[in-house]
């Protein structure tokens, strides 16, 4: 073997030809790369933390921002405190909190327990069923909800002139709040705790086999003893959630005139006359200190983000526990649970979408229509609304992505001063409940853009989704980013690459598929948003979720209903065309 | 002329010292080899030479280029440092084809693509993998994918290259053949090269020069031979190959002589000794192969034992002496001794101070009880 090959290329000794210029070069490169970890962080913190600013001066200010002068008060947390109004706004909340806490988590709990770990008919098309309230809109499944369990609806009416038993539930009161917030939540209750359950070690269970206990047995006295960190964690997620929540007090709580927080709040704002925002806005700081206490201590429960890469960790190879005789009661428990919660209220959607009328007096097929999707077509609001959702969940849910993976790069990847604050800023927005987001935008655009130029715009209330749903992107994103060895771009920076170069050629490379399913999440999560628009839409900037809310107050129901099915229709296919899409990839 | 030289490296975590005063030179196509236990800061100081890592203090320049400098506050960035590094991880781009992992180098430093196809072809080549230009990653066996990563650091034609443990991931048989073969290269390429390892006998065989490090120090530098033959202390004896540390005391002394009594024994043995002898404990150094089996016991330098354990390791019998407290272990071709064998020690032996630490603690798997 004669292979010659040149001695190393000396400087000084002239080199070979393939010497390149090497210190201009990267001097350039270290440059902008520091460009970019501070040009991200400065953008990620002004768009997160910036616009609380303005929300929480409007508070200590006398009048609104957009009026000259005004000075300093604590005024409006006075007001606020005093109101007899405010705290019956806050003992319903924490009822309905309560309730729903109580109500989701023992309700996912079991099912993930039963779905999961015991050896039942069905629990695979469960399992799937389970994750449809997840991902697609809620909006649309509260209505049918409201469609067949309301007083007026169509199963209560039914149940009350048909059968003798007694309606014991209202949808308008508290407790009937809690029971439409417990069918959706109960589902992601159900995956917190089955990742939960996933990361246990089956050996555990195995051990107490061993010793002699019997397989239901050790399952209640060993795995669910040891969930209890994760019923935990989402008991504090379904608290938090249930105290932001919009859209179920305007719809259930405003005919029986019961306020929650938000709705005290978005009546407080657009309803009296002048507006009293400077009280909604120390509403808001305390709602935002209240969630903000929860995600701490949810952080102390959960470990903060390092769980996420545990969670995504290969299935427990934890065999099914067999219950014998039981398993056929029980899968007939848990498929009453499905039709109560979703098949029925799916049902009451798409009756109340192709009917003029729907009640159990009349046969459905006599009042069968198109009507409803036509009005949708021809009606400029709705029209509109579609359009600028799915702008925002198209051209939005892009942004997103890209800022999500610089976020995450910067936050993980480099040497950057701040980066370990990066990191807890993108997580922040699962804090700021949805309305106190579009507030915090309001006031934004009050002090930076008086002619509300953007505000008006589509943009605007784009901005405020996007930056809500980062939490939500950089959790789907970072496990893939933590799994990809350091040495993959340790060895593109010794090569000669500089930070962007090897982030560019790299990791962004490698970690396309990550960003394709952080943005069909996002895509998704924007497409269903609406709390943060309460506060920020005008004419023209309508999105879906809230042109059915306001419409569907004001007693227009058919065309809402079709609607929704429109949204849940897109949401679908779009989920259907990823899971085809990714599962090629996988496959290859 | 020195390629690289380390001034004074030190790094803490908290209270650990990972380096501690560390100061290396590696001479212009040598290959240097960084050894000890893991912990030891080797990698470490390999990682702060490539840029991938900044120590506190101290200094490291290559060539004539201080590319780290804790005084004046120069940390050249790693892109700048021309350093060819193979990672144990080997660190292939999945996404790329052989030929573009071994061309990304040269591709950042705008190379022509005429120029760089044919370059890399010849890289690929000296690494024996001439036809697999257009096979990705995860086709190549893990042999193959450590040739990839190395063709990739030499493409360019770095200053240094540094290989991080390269064959921990390779099977026994292979490690050995790929040992060869990185020498050989290594000495046809003469290009300067730092090497980091566990194992003493990559370490020994493959070297121009070994550093043995121990808790974040340099506890010796020399020749593989030096340091097999010479070593500095306690820790580097018992490290670098398998050593009996006999403990005792010295008794008396006469030039380079000295009378050792084996601690649980009363009649003092009389060796003589390297470097500086001092009174009181101590413990004698002996390897196990410079230990012969004789029968008589009026000779200088022997002395009585009692038959323990014998273990056959296939081309040796290794047997296990009892002298005192001491279990000494014999290196020797004979399957029977009687059960009082009679040892003689090598002409020259080391003494070392009686408690300092021994690799015996870290993970030498080479490492003798010698309680």
């Amino acid at each position: 073997m004669s292979l010659t090959i040149d001695a190393p290329a000396r400087p000084e000794s002239g080199g070979s030809a393939t010497v390149p210029p090497e210190r201009r070069r990267s001097h350039v490169g270290r440059e902008r790369s520091r460009i970019v970890h501070y040009a991200t962080w400065i953008v990620a913190t002004v768009l997160v933390v910036g616009p609380l600013v303005p929300v929480v001066w409007a508070s200590l200010w006398t009048v609104p921002l957009y009026d000259d002068g005004g000075s300093f008060t604590l005024r409006n947390y006075r007001d606020l405190l005093t109101d007899a109004a405010w705290w019956t706004a806050v003992r319903n909340t924490v009822g309905f909190a309560v309730l729903t806490t109580a109500g989701a988590v023992a309700l996912g709990t079991l099912l993930a327990v039963l779905l999961r770990r015991v050896q039942m008919p069905g629990a695979r098309l469960y399992r799937t069923l389970i994750l449809g309230p997840v991902v697609l809109p809620g909006l649309p499944l509260m209505l049918g909800w409201i469609a067949m369990y309301s007083p007026a609806g169509y199963v209560t009416s039914w149940i009350d002139s048909n059968t003798p038993l007694p309606i014991f539930w209202n949808l308008y009161s508290v407790p009937g709040m809690a029971l439409v917030a417990i069918g959706s939540l109960t589902p992601l209750m159900y995956m917190v705790v089955g990742s939960a359950l996933s990361t246990l070690d089956s050996t555990l269970e195995n051990a107490a086999r061993v010793n002699g206990a019997s397989p239901v047995r050790a399952l209640f006295s060993v795995t669910v003893p040891m969930l209890r960190p994760g019923i935990l964690n989402a008991g504090v997620i379904t608290f938090a959630l249930s105290l932001e929540v919009v859209g179920i007090p305007l719809l259930l709580g405003t005919s029986s005139n019961i306020d929650f927080i938000s709705t005290y709040l978005v009546d407080n704002w657009s309803n009296e006359f002048p507006p009293r925002q400077g009280l909604v806005s120390a509403g808001a700081v305390v709602l935002l200190a209240v969630m903000t206490v929860l995600l701490v201590l949810r952080n102390r429960f959960a470990g903060d983000l390092a769980r996420f890469t545990t969670t995504t960790g290969k299935p427990t190879a934890s065999r099914p526990i067999a219950i014998g005789r039981l398993r056929w009661p029980m899968t007939v428990l848990v498929g009453g649970y499905f039709l109560i919660t979703l098949v029925i209220p799916a049902i009451g959607l798409l009756l109340t979408a192709f009917t003029t009328v729907l009640t159990p007096y009349i046969d459905p097929w006599d009042v069968a229509t198109l009507d409803n999707f036509s009005t949708v077509l021809d009606n400029p609001v709705f029209r509109r609304s579609i359009v600028n959702s799915l702008l925002i969940a198209t051209i939005g849910g892009a942004i997103t992505t890209l800022a999500i993976t610089t976020i995450a790069l910067v936050a993980h990847r480099s040497r950057f001063r701040y980066r370990r604050s990066l990191q807890y800023v993108t997580l922040y927005p699962r804090a700021i409940p949805g309305i106190v987001t579009g507030m915090a935008f309001f006031w934004s655009f009050v002090v930076i853009d008086p002619n509300g130029v953007v505000r008006s715009s589509l943009w605007g209330i784009g901005i405020a989704f996007a930056v809500r749903s980062l939490a939500l992107g950089y959790s789907a994103f970072y496990p893939a980013l933590a799994a990809l060895g350091e040495d993959l771009e340790r060895a593109a920076r010794v090569s000669g690459a500089d930070w962007l170069t090897a982030m560019r050629t790299i990791l962004v490379r490698l970690l396309r598929p990550a960003m394709a399913v952080s943005y069909v999440l996002l895509f998704v999560a924007l497409f269903a948003d609406y709390d943060p628009a309460l506060f920020m839409v005008s004419p023209g900037n309508e999105v879906i979720g809230l042109t059915m809310l306001n419409l569907w107050i004001t007693g227009v129901a058919g065309p809402v209903a079709a609607l929704g099915v429109v949204q849940l229709v897109v949401t679908a296919v779009v989920l259907g065309a990823a899971r085809l899409v990714f599962g090629r990839i996988s496959n290859g | 002329m020195a390629e690289l030289s380390i001034t004074s490296l030190g790094k803490s975590f908290g209270d650990v010292r990972a380096l501690d005063d560390v100061s290396i030179v590696a001479e212009e196509g040598k290959l240097l080899t960084l050894l000890g236990p893991s912990g030891c800061g080797k990698s470490t100081t390999l990682w702060s030479v490539a840029g991938l890592h900044t120590p506190d203090t101290g200094a490291i320049s290559i060539g004539d280029r201080v590319v780290y400098d804790a005084a004046s506050g120069t940390e050249v960035p790693p892109e700048e440092r021309q350093c060819g590094v193979v990672f144990q991880s080997y660190a292939i781009w999945p996404h790329m084809s052989v030929a573009d992992n071994v061309g990304y180098p040269l591709k950042l430093r705008k190379v022509a693509k005429q120029q760089r196809r044919e370059r890399v072809e010849e890289v690929l080549a000296l690494v024996e993998l001439d036809d697999l230009g257009g096979r990705y990653p995860h086709e190549l066996s893990g042999g193959q994918q450590q040739r990839v990563a190395l063709a990739r650091a030499l493409a360019y034609q770095p200053r240094l290259l540094l290989l991080d443990e390269p064959f921990s991931n390779l099977d026994a048989k292979l490690r050995e053949r790929a040992r060869d073969w990185l020498r050989d290269l290594q000495q046809r390429v003469g290009i300067t090269t730092v090497f980091v390892t566990h194992d003493q006998d990559e370490a020994l065989s493959m070297s121009d020069r070994v550093v043995v490090m121990n808790a974040g120090r340099v506890a010796q530098i020399g020749t593989p031979e030096e340091v097999y033959r010479d070593p500095a202390d306690g820790f580097v004896a018992d490290f670098v190959g398998s050593i009996n540390l006999v403990p005792g005391e010295i008794v008396g002394h006469d030039g380079a002589d000295i009378d050792f009594v084996v601690d649980g024994t009363r009649e003092a043995i009389r060796v003589r000794v390297d470097g500086d002898v001092r009174l009181g404990p101590g413990r004698l150094g002996i390897r196990p192969e410079t230990i012969s089996i004789v029968g008589d016991i009026d000779q200088p330098g022997t002395v009585r034992g009692t038959a323990l354990e014998r273990r056959f390791l296939g081309d040796h019998y290794r047997q296990t002496i009892g002298i005192g407290d001491a279990r000494v272990a014999v290196q020797t071709h004979l399957a029977s001794i009687p059960d009082h064998p009679v040892l003689r020690l090598p002409d020259i032996c080391k003494v070392f101070p009686a408690s300092e630490p021994t690799a015996e603690s870290s993970t030498n798997p080479n490492s003798l009880e010698t309680t």
